[in-house]
């Protein structure tokens, strides 16, 4: 009997055993996985009832995607003869940002249906996504994509945006790219978390429908502590608040070395975290927060430094754009990869607003003309524009002291003519820019005052290239004003009279861009526009399109100016357009000798005037001499304002020291061994003077070189201080200085100018408001 | 027995079966993953997953023909199992019975056994009703039949235990005055005992009023669950720990020893006055005999049909079963470490955790976290639905099955917690049945 008893307890045990195995095995197995998950079990079920719902309305999709694509056809055979000379068939990749696909109803959620809807709208349209090697392939010119394009992207690696979006483009046979934050993202996280763990990301990648890119790492989340009180500031251009002992504040920011450090891990760190982890190349990254230095406001070098790593650890990195602002909505061959836009598209849009959005944003061709009815392809982030009573507005707003227009799907024109008739109502100035890439970086005929200014910004710099008498009797009411772009030289008109030109040899001048228009005056609110009509053409039909415009007189002159169709001799650029003449900084026995200006000493000349030794020469913006000192300032539309002195262009060893003070600028720059425009040397004092820079422009490029941010701060007018800035440099070693000559940074620049000029800058980001006193300029031979 | 698609009934149940613990491994890893961080939880939800599932194994594992095909082996008695004819005293304690007593004394007397070898004790404890009366008339009719006539409530322990004393036969049977063992069955409660080391054995028992209402009927699936599958399964090990008052028998050497002793039983300085079956049973297992459980000796029994007296019964029986796992707990992990471990000790742990999970899950989450116990829930009715599968089983033609699943639900959300009850009520020894 206990034998019985003794077998039937093993048999049992053996079940039991093996039973509870099999379970705790299974459950492990099953836990590890993420296969059997309630989000998976809703990515499938979604999947089939979107399929259904194509099933559903087949016969009507398929016509629609039928006929798009007889109409690519169309568009195939009718630009097969010219496509290549003819820069209007420019390709335009929208790239498209959702965050969370949720019912939440938040500002960064989009409803699955909503999603459904827009992505179907989509598709409907003939749109299909790329890959971010195709993507990147296009624009690098290396590719011309065959039909619409565009690249979905999701921002922070959400559950619910995977969870959400992936039956929707399985369903369509989309793929998309999913930003993910390496400090959130490459764990296990459960099934229930909010972001993707390591389980999901490796599922999409199989998948073939996901590409991963890089959020940064996000080591302490979105914000960093900043200073002792708390505040939070984006993490990637804010310099964060380190406590420490003993320390009678409490702590400290972040030295230089540190920051670059953070950022370095941020976008490098996250990368090669990523890459370890998935085992895939991650050749994109996102900005948190569209933040790309931009939003630094206790580190004025975020972007330098922010510029320089990301091009060194990716292939691209994208930004926000968004209707209000001023930035291209798609993305153009040629385009900076590392400021590419996304659109974050709103979730309460239908599909049939995504598509004709994008459709409004999208690359236009030659020959293009608007009269101003229906629809407005016209962006603005200044002043009031609008499209309305068959004429495009362009007013100043209340605070502002004019308005700016940016024609959407321009940016791959290069060379072109456009004119517009314009009903000026009020205020002094109109600018038509042309060749406009972003706000930085763009050429421009400026009219008013009875001037014509030719002007050209390069990354926020602005030049004046030319500045003549407008010489045509103006008529009332509407005047045709034109500007063209032919490779170097650009022309201003008026009706069919080219009223200014030049051609511009720094070879630095944006080489495409789009049309943009704005309206400025002296006083605020008092400038608008309204354009009645407007005609662009390549700029080999510009003698067709100079045939219709109005031929208007000429104002009787003394010498009257000869139009030529050509533009007159080129000049190679501001600097070498001045004579050069030498100041010595020897005295007459030919020892060395300070070289000093002093406030009343300083005059305000344009590029064109008199070389009178010992003079600045300013750029776009002007010089007022008044009481003991000179003011250099920035003209609106302009946010720099510079000027050199002429005469030091064979300085080669000094030390220059100016007596400041400074008006509402974000920063005032000291500029030596400037060679040319392209050329120089700067130091670059920011936050009051407190964070000092050393730059060097070489090539038109900027290179930050160093920066210290313990530097006394800079006086205000009000402080009633002087205070001084300036730069040493001998041979190879430049050194920013400041009160009394101190250094405040020093580097070793071999490829330094050897020998250049001095000069003042100013900047500030809003147009007109930069503004510096310079009492007294002294250079020091060494 | 063969019927035509039984094979095929049977495979599909298995099939099923097998999915079903296919889904408990998915629904547990579920509940796993989300308590990650409780590593405990987890090991916790195996533990009372596989002692679920080892009922159901120990219950497949039962055998009737167990005990009794080593009776030769190691038996006394050589002589062919039917002839194996012991006498047979039933003690019936009653209180206020007049209704029932006539119909479970005439089955006693009933039972496909030779008549002379019978006798029935019956202790009227008290009965301010006509039972006296009734037990006169059959006294008269049955002259094996013994009448002890008390004035004054005693208690069923002292019934019992005064009719056993009584009693003359080499086998006790003890029945609830409300209960009855199928005449045809009857020598399959006795069987065992041929059998020496065996020294009590448990009918199986059905509640007669089962058609009553919706809780009656949920007991008929209850009561098949506990005798068919747990009884079963602790019969398997020749250990069950409680051979039910309404019918069991007992060998009469080994009880009356012990029978001052568990008459004189006490906890916590008071007489106990519920669990008397369970004690009884106890004692039978620390001396040493085994206990089985016979599903072929079928006995029916009145069960409770409105929800006051259930809730009294069940305390009544959560309060036994505590007092008896105290005293069995003391010897058990000696004298039978394979039962005591591999199902003594994990179901009082299960039985006392269970509660405070169950608070969690459908009331604590619910509340504090927003998280619905839709995972623990499942989790409750796919080990049922495993019960219900092998139920399926083993009976086709029970036709309650499905009340398991309302018994579960009702164990889970009020049951569970009945427990807590008993325990806080335990110094209050009031037998209140009805």
């Amino acid at each position: 009997m206990d034998k019985h008893i003794n077998k039937t307890k093993r048999i049992f045990l053996a079940i039991i055993v093996a039973l509870v195995v099999m379970m705790a095995g299974g459950i492990f197995i099953i836990r590890g996985s993420n296969v059997m998950t309630r989000n998976n079990f809703n990515r499938h079920y979604s999947y089939f009832k979107y399929l259904m719902m194509l099933e559903k309305d087949e016969g009507n999709l398929f016509a629609s995607v039928s006929s798009s694509v007889t109409g690519l056809v169309t568009i195939a055979v009718s630009g097969n003869g010219d496509r290549g000379s003819d820069p209007g068939t420019v390709t335009s990749i929208p790239v498209l940002l959702y965050h969370g696909i949720n019912n939440d109803g938040g500002k960064y959620d989009t409803a699955p249906e909503v999603f459904w809807e827009q992505m179907r709208a989509m598709k409907e349209a003939g749109y299909e996504t790329l890959s971010i090697g195709e993507f990147e392939n296009i624009m690098n010119g290396k590719h011309v994509p065959d039909g619409k394009k565009f690249l979905l992207t999701f921002d922070d690696g959400r559950m619910d945006s995977y969870v959400g979006a992936d039956p929707v483009i399985r369903a369509l046979g989309y793929s998309a790219v999913m930003y993910i934050a390496s400090n959130n993202s490459l764990k296990k996280n459960g099934p229930h978390s909010y972001y993707l763990g390591f389980m999901e990301l490796d599922d999409m990648l199989k998948s073939g429908r996901w590409e991963i890119g890089s959020h940064a790492a996000q080591s302490e989340g979105d914000a960093v502590v900043t200073d002792a009180e708390g505040t939070r500031l984006e993490f990637l251009s804010n310099k964060k608040w380190i406590e420490e002992e003993g320390n009678p504040e409490g702590g400290r920011i972040e030295t230089d070395r540190e920051y670059a450090e953070r950022v370095k891990d941020e976008l490098g760190g996250s990368r090669e975290r990523m890459e370890k982890a998935l085992g895939v190349k991650v050749a994109s990254f996102a900005y948190p927060s569209s933040d790309y230095g931009q939003r630094a406001k206790n580190n004025p070098g975020a972007q330098y430094v922010i510029s320089e790593v990301i091009r060194k650890e990716y292939k691209m990195a994208f930004q926000q754009v968004w209707p209000e602002d001023n930035a291209y909505t798609l993305n153009y061959p040629g385009m900076d990869m590392f400021h590419l836009g996304r659109i974050e598209t709103p979730g309460d849009w239908s599909g049939e607003k995504l598509v004709s959005y994008i459709r409004n944003a999208e690359a236009k061709s030659f020959p293009y003309s608007e009269q101003f009815s229906g629809e407005s392809f016209w962006k603005s982030s200044w002043g009031k524009v609008a499209v309305e009573d068959h004429a495009l507005k362009i007013e100043a707003g209340t605070t502002t002291a004019g308005a700016v227009a940016m024609l959407d799907g321009t940016y791959g024109w290069k060379d072109y003519m456009y004119a517009v008739s314009v009903d000026r109502q009020k205020g002094g100035y109109v600018t038509l820019y042309s060749r406009y890439e972003d706000p930085s970086n763009h050429i421009s005929c400026v009219f008013g005052g009875g001037r014509v200014r030719i002007n050209k910004r390069v990354d926020g710099e602005d030049f004046l290239l030319k500045d003549d008498k407008d010489p045509v009797k103006a008529p009332d009411g509407i005047i045709s004003l034109g500007i063209s772009a032919d490779g170097p030289r650009i022309g201003c008109y008026e009706g069919s009279v080219l009223v200014s030109s030049t051609t511009d040899e720094t070879g630095f001048n944006p080489d495409q861009g789009g049309i943009a228009l704005q309206v400025w005056d002296e006083s605020i609110g008092n400038a608008a526009i309204a354009v009645r009509s407007l005609q662009a053409v390549h700029i080999s039909e510009s003698a067709a399109l100079l045939d219709i415009l109005p031929k208007y007189a000429l104002l009787p002159v003394p010498k009257p100016v000869v139009v030529r169709a050509a533009p007159a001799k080129p000049k190679k650029s501001i600097v070498t357009a001045v004579k050069v003449f030498d100041i010595s900084l020897k005295d007459k026995s030919g020892k060395p000798s300070p070289y000093i200006v002093n406030g009343s000493g300083i005059r305000s000349v344009s590029s064109d005037s008199t070389n009178t030794p010992g003079i600045w020469i300013t750029g776009s913006n002007k010089m007022d001499v008044g009481g003991n000192a000179a003011t250099l300032s920035t003209v609106p539309p302009f946010v720099s304002a510079s000027s050199i002195l002429q005469g030091g262009f064979k300085w080669a060893d000094y030390e220059y020291v100016a007596d400041i003070t400074l008006g509402i600028s974000s920063k005032v720059s000291a500029v030596g061994r400037y060679a040319n425009s392209n050329n120089y040397i700067a130091c670059e004092y920011m936050d009051r003077g407190s964070w000092v820079m050393l730059i060097h422009v070489k090539d038109g490029q900027r290179r930050f070189l160093g920066g210290d941010q313990d530097a006394a701060a800079l006086s205000r007018p009000f402080d009633d201080i002087d205070r001084q800035v300036g730069m040493r440099a001998i041979g190879n070693t430049i050194s920013c200085v400041g009160q009394g000559g101190s250094e405040i940074v020093r580097a070793e620049v071999p490829d330094t100018p050897k020998s250049g000029t001095i000069g003042m800058k100013v900047y500030a980001e809003t147009p007109g408001n930069a503004a510096v006193h310079i009492k007294k300029a002294v250079v020091t031979p060494l | 027995m063969k019927k035509p698609g039984n094979f095929l009934y049977r495979m599909s149940l298995i099939f099923i079966g097998l999915l079903i613990v296919f889904l408990i491994v998915l629904v547990k890893s579920k509940g796993a993953e989300t308590f990650w961080t409780n590593p405990l939880f987890l090991y916790y939800t195996i533990l009372v997953t596989s002692f679920e599932l080892s009922r159901v194994v120990g219950a497949m594992l039962y055998n009737n023909r167990a005990f009794k095909k080593f009776r030769k082996k190691h038996g006394g008695i050589e002589a062919p199992l039917d002839w194996y004819e012991p006498t047979v005293s039933f003690v019936i304690p009653c209180k206020n019975e007049e209704v029932s007593i006539e119909k479970t004394i005439r089955k006693s007397f009933a039972a496909d056994y030779p008549k002379e070898k019978i006798e029935v004790v019956v202790i009227n404890d008290g009965s301010t009703d006509n039972t006296i009366g009734v037990l006169r008339n059959l006294e008269r009719e049955y002259p094996r039949l013994k009448v002890v006539d008390w004035k004054v409530n005693k208690g069923k322990r002292h019934g019992m235990a005064e009719g056993f004393r009584l009693s003359t036969g080499e086998i006790i049977v003890q029945l609830d005055s409300d209960s009855y063992i199928d005449p045809n069955t009857f020598r399959k409660l006795i069987e065992p005992f041929g059998n020496p080391e065996i020294g009590a054995v448990c009918a199986h028992a059905d509640p007669e009023n089962g058609e009553e209402n919706f809780l009656t009927k949920m007991q008929v699936a209850y009561y098949f669950v506990s005798f068919r599958i747990l009884k079963a399964a602790e019969s398997t090990f020749f250990t069950v720990f409680c051979c039910s008052g309404c019918s069991s028998a007992y060998r009469r050497s080994v009880v009356m020893p012990i029978l001052d002793t568990w008459l004189n039983e006490r906890f916590l300085g008071l007489p106990v006055t519920w669990g008397d079956d369970r004690a009884l049973t106890n004692w039978v297992i620390k001396l040493g005999y085994k206990t089985v459980y016979s599903d072929e000796a079928r006995a029916y029994t009145i069960c409770p049909n409105n929800i006051r007296q259930l809730m009294k019964q069940q305390v009544r029986w959560k309060k036994g079963w505590f007092v008896n796992s105290m005293f069995a707990s003391k010897f058990i992990w000696r004298s039978h470490p394979f039962v005591a471990f591999t199902y003594f000790f994990p179901l009082i742990l299960i039985t006392l955790a269970t509660p405070f999970l169950a608070v969690s899950a459908l009331v604590y989450h619910p509340i504090a976290n927003g998280r619905w116990p839709l995972l623990y829930v499942a989790g409750v009715f796919l080990v049922t639905a495993l019960i219900t599968v092998y139920y399926r089983y083993i009976a086709r033609e029970n036709k309650y099955w499905p009340y398991v699943f309302a018994w579960s639900a009702m164990n889970m959300v009020v049951l569970s917690f009945v427990l807590f009850y008993a325990l806080a009520t335990i110094q209050n020894r009031k037998w209140g049945t009805r």
